[in-house]
């Protein structure tokens, strides 16, 4: 139901909202050891437990489904950041014009797609006020280079940090409504 | 129903690409550059120049293709729906915990009794109930 990479949202939680009376079996028995009922069937109580922490289960439900979604989205934006690097680091290894400089070390590739990253995350203030934290810059004559490198600096923008706009600003609501009250 | 199964294929595909195909070779490569990386000379052999050239195909292919898995998973899941949805079932639950936190005080009467035994009762094994509960699901 929740499988990658086609969750079924509206059916996890119509899995969630729906009654479970097979769960009162391990509930009661959890009673039984737990409390001493004296004369009251630890049936009874189980059920009684049961509806008085039934909403705080489902809330725990969907916000641990929130992070499911949230860590697979994570893993996978790692996962295509993992893949451009080593892709870059066999480029430079391949073809020696790649980069503009001689010296070009895994440590410093590393170093140049942090540099394409938050260039794409923070849109223009990198190139507007002339920051950068590689020392080294791409050749501009090796074009598939040059677009493939835009490719993904693209992807950080459109797609990670429109994720981490959108989350932020869940959590942000979340932690607003909970100062409210 | 050809289309659902041609459609499960493909899901299966992308989910065994991105759950162990690339993480699986990416892992492997990684640990390759780790335990290579003090033999490694400025000057290529032939096998290393294989080796690479077979890095950079298949991991340019893997970029290109995980940027599209992350587009449409962006897309299709719809992150803005799935929190509104997710958010308000949130809010819903946490209106009726605030409801039963809020009810009056039990009284003297039976049923007020044994609200008021039952509360203190589960308070020790509240805990312990949603962690069973939460983990039956």
């Amino acid at each position: 139901m929740l499988s990658f990479p086609q969750p079924d949202i509206a059916a996890a939680v119509e899995q969630i909202d729906k009654s479970r009376r097979d769960l009162l079996a391990p509930l009661t028995e959890l009673v039984a050891s737990a409390i001493p009922l004296g004369n009251l069937p630890a049936r009874i109580v189980s059920r009684l437990i049961f509806r008085y922490v039934a909403h705080e289960v489902k809330e725990r439900l969907y916000r641990r489904l929130v992070l499911r979604f949230l860590s697979q989205l994570g893993a996978l934006f790692a996962l295509t950041a993992v893949c451009f690097y080593i892709s870059i680091l066999a480029w430079s290894r391949v073809s020696g014009s790649a980069f503009a400089s001689a010296s070009v070390s895994p440590a410093n590739v590393l170093m140049y797609q942090l540099d394409l990253m938050l260039r794409g995350a923070l849109f223009d203030v990198m190139e507007h006020t002339h920051r950068s934290v590689s020392p080294m810059a791409i050749n501009q004559n090796v074009t598939a280079f040059v677009y493939y490198t835009l490719l993904f600096r693209m992807f950080v923008a459109v797609y990670v940090i429109s994720s981490v706009f959108r989350v932020a600003r869940f959590m942000f609501r979340r932690r607003w409504l909970l100062l409210r009250r | 129903m050809g289309g659902d199964a041609y459609s499960v294929g493909w899901l299966r595909l992308i989910r065994l690409l991105t759950q162990y195909i690339v993480p699986g070779l990416a892992a492997v490569v990684m640990l390759g550059e780790v335990l290579s990386a003090p033999l490694a000379g400025p000057s290529l052999s032939g096998y290393a120049s294989v080796y690479n050239y077979l890095l950079l195909v298949a991991f340019t292919l893997a970029t290109v293709l995980m940027t599209a898995v992350c587009g449409w998973t962006v897309f299709l899941w719809d992150i803005d729906r799935l929190f509104f949805t997710l958010d308000g079932r949130i809010d819903a639950e946490v209106g009726e915990i605030e409801k039963k936190s809020s009810d009056p005080e039990p009284d003297g009467s039976l049923l007020g009794r044994a609200q008021e035994m039952l509360n203190s009762a589960v308070q020790t094994v509240r805990g312990r109930s949603v962690a069973l509960i939460e983990r039956a699901y």
